[in-house]
């Protein structure tokens, strides 16, 4: 046997002992809240499976190293809140009332996640969570953590764009909900702080709409070269299918310009722009090597969701590897964490109110239905 | 621009007027209000996506096919849940429809999940123009459909045997039954021909305003109005109904706000309950 087989041996043979010790140790559970049955099941289905997969690519690789030495795996442990707080309470207690859950990650939903903030209080236990809605980590609350850049970041990145596209006349049409008003704000907040401008006309429509041939007349009557519409997928493809019909051909910018609302919205979304937390055709490195690892996993593109929970696992995994699996000694290593590099861009753990995170990129659906980044804030 | 959101307003209310139909259609077979209706709709649409979607079935056939499960699901409702509570308490029948329609909704909910679907349009193409009023291809051939089973199914009031047994029945039915008229059998085809239209407007809704499973409720809500409006039992009520009800809604929109849009609509038909409690049109069934 040559020398380079007995070395490659051995070093296989370590390999897999090193794996092995850390399969054989007690796992270091972690928690997840999600929506997995019902309305929202397949982002939710996409956050379990992206937290599945960072953990899996760690457990490869001999587990989590802890400060004593020894090597552990990761194990998710995920309940189901079905996009309901009552549901989301109990499944949160679940989790936070077993002691060897270390942490918890979730709610995606802002109305689950609001309402059963005090049970991850109450339990010191460190908890990233996806949801948008601004009151989350401004309820003074020591132990959130949001993985995710909010609509502030959103609307300030899309209030920049459409003024630099020569626009000063902005139509700005909202959903009559929390998330409608509230992007609402944050974009008219954006416009007069950012630019010193007010919307040339402001329309409202109730969630769940199907006819927009009133606000789309009013919008195409007052000549507006662009709208800004804040509220969700359904409204928003129905509303733009709608505006162009009646002839509108000026910059029409949605605050879900996801793929949901390009599949709706079909040639339609063709030069629509958005603002995400983070997109798949980004193109710096990090998101790059993530997105074609994903599509080597799983035969799909992974969508923002995917980014958020697969980093929040590794930046837990890297806390876990400083302070150990004690809960208060976790909660406290991540709070003292200044800056940590993910998939979505820069963290910032130590951030006071526990918003980590405020990159965000505003993109343009070409010909092809891609949505091409056309500016990165961070 | 007026003329362009009356138009529109048509198109939407033919949807209302399509669904109102089928609740008058099991009102004068069964004298049951079918909370449920909007139900009916929306399962065609769902049959029609998995067909076309996911079965690539061509629209031509998959569309027909819908609006026929949609039948059976309306016959095997009254079969299953409506037959065992006819003849009791009106509360009893309106509160089993309800769980029904509570049933279906959630029952596509868990199936399907609540993300919206889109639908493709048998026509497909750009909007008509008419003297500056544009309609898209499949608000067209909504206003066309409506007025063609409006027609439809007066003839078969009217002329066919079929029709006639209907009518027997909903005048009344221990008198039909002692002409030799299977009540059974007629109420539950009622149930069918009821699910079948609410079928056609689902499908062709579904190009429209996308696939969903909470659209029952909205449907169901527009239309019992305008069934209401137009004189509970009435055909051409309940044309004229959904018609009203879908221009106010876009009028009041357009020149006030859509946030009044409902008020103004419910308002419509309470003035109308209180200065006309029979509809628009009681005698003309």
């Amino acid at each position: 046997m040559k020398r380079r087989q007995v070395l490659g041996g051995v070093a296989a043979l370590t390999a897999v002992g090193y794996v092995g010790a850390a399969a054989g140790a007690e796992p270091i559970r972690i928690g997840l809240d999600a929506v997995l049955t019902g309305a929202g099941a397949d982002i939710g289905e996409r956050i379990r499976r992206a937290a599945q997969w960072a953990m899996d690519r760690i457990n490869r690789n001999g587990g989590v190293q802890l400060p004593d030495g020894s090597r552990r795996p990761l194990e998710l442990v995920a309940v189901d809140d079905q996009a309901k707080p009552d549901i989301g309470l109990n499944a949160i207690r679940r989790l936070v009332d077993d002691p060897t859950v270390v942490a918890l990650l979730g709610p995606d939903w802002s109305s689950v996640t609001y309402p059963t903030l005090f049970v991850g209080e109450e339990a010191g236990i460190a908890q990233i969570t996806s949801s948008v809605a601004q009151r989350i980590t401004q309820a003074g609350m020591k132990h959130i953590f949001r993985a995710r850049s909010t609509d502030a970041d959103w609307m300030a990145a899309l209030a920049d764009y459409i003024v630099a596209e020569g626009h000063q006349q902005i139509g700005v049409t909202y959903a009559n909900s929390e998330f409608g008003r509230s992007g609402r704000a944050a974009f008219v907040r954006a416009l007069k702080e950012r630019r010193n401008l007010a919307p040339a006309q402001e329309l409202s429509y109730a969630v769940g709409d199907t006819d927009f041939t009133a606000i789309a007349g009013r919008l195409v009557q007052s000549g507006v070269p662009a709208v800004c519409n804040l509220g969700n997928e359904p409204e928003g493809a129905l509303l733009i299918k709608t505006l162009r019909q009646l002839g509108f051909r000026g910059l029409f910018a949605f605050n879900s310009a996801d793929s949901i609302f390009a599949k709706l919205a079909g040639p339609d979304a063709i030069g629509v722009v958005g603002s995400l937390s983070w997109v798949d055709t980004k193109s710096d490195a990090a998101s790059q090597a993530f997105v074609g690892a994903y599509r080597a996993q799983f035969n799909e593109t992974p969508i923002g969701h995917s980014a958020i929970y697969y980093d929040a696992i590794n930046l837990l995994a890297d806390a876990i590897a400083r302070a150990g699996t004690d809960r208060g000694a976790l909660l406290a290593a991540l709070k003292s964490t200044d800056a940590w590099g993910g998939v979505q861009g820069n963290y910032h753990p130590s951030a006071p109110t526990g918003d980590m995170i405020h990159s965000c990129v505003v993109i343009r659906y070409n010909q092809q239905l891609v949505p091409e980044v056309v500016a990165v804030r961070d | 621009m007026l003329v362009q959101i009356v138009v529109s307003g048509l198109a939407s209310g033919a949807t209302y007027a399509l669904i109102a139909l089928g609740f008058v259609i099991i009102w004068n077979t069964a004298a049951v209000v079918n909370f449920a209706q909007g139900e009916f709709a929306v399962a065609a649409m769902f049959v029609a996506l998995v067909l076309s979607r996911f079965g690539h079935v061509p629209l031509f056939l998959a569309l027909p096919a819908s609006v026929a499960a949609s039948a059976l699901l309306g016959w095997l409702t009254e079969r299953i849940v409506i037959r065992p509570v006819i003849g009791r308490n009106a509360m009893t029948v309106v509160t089993v429809t309800i769980g029904l329609q509570i049933v279906l909704s959630d029952g596509a909910k868990l199936i399907f999940g609540g993300q919206p679907y889109p639908f493709p349009a048998p026509f497909s193409g750009a909007p008509l123009g008419f003297g500056g009023v544009v309609l898209p291809r499949q608000s067209l051939l909504v206003i066309l459909a409506m007025a063609l089973l409006v027609a439809a199914l007066h003839a078969m009031s009217v002329l066919t045997p079929f029709g006639k047994r209907l009518r027997a029945v909903a005048q009344d039915r221990e008198v039909a039954a002692m002409m030799g008229i299977d009540v059974n059998r007629t109420v539950a085809q009622g149930f069918a021909v009821s699910a079948a239209v609410a079928g056609v407007a689902g499908v062709l809704l579904a190009p429209v305003i996308f696939v969903s499973a909470d659209l029952g409720l909205p449907l169901l809500i527009k239309s019992f109005v305008a069934a209401i409006i137009g004189g509970f039992g009435s055909y051409p009520g309940a044309l004229a109904g959904g018609l009203l009800i879908g221009v106010i809604d876009n009028v009041v929109s357009y020149a006030v706000s859509t946030d009044y849009r409902d008020v103004i609509s419910f308002l419509v038909l309470i003035v109308m309950l209180l200065l006309r409690p029979t509809g628009l049109f009681p005698n003309h069934r």
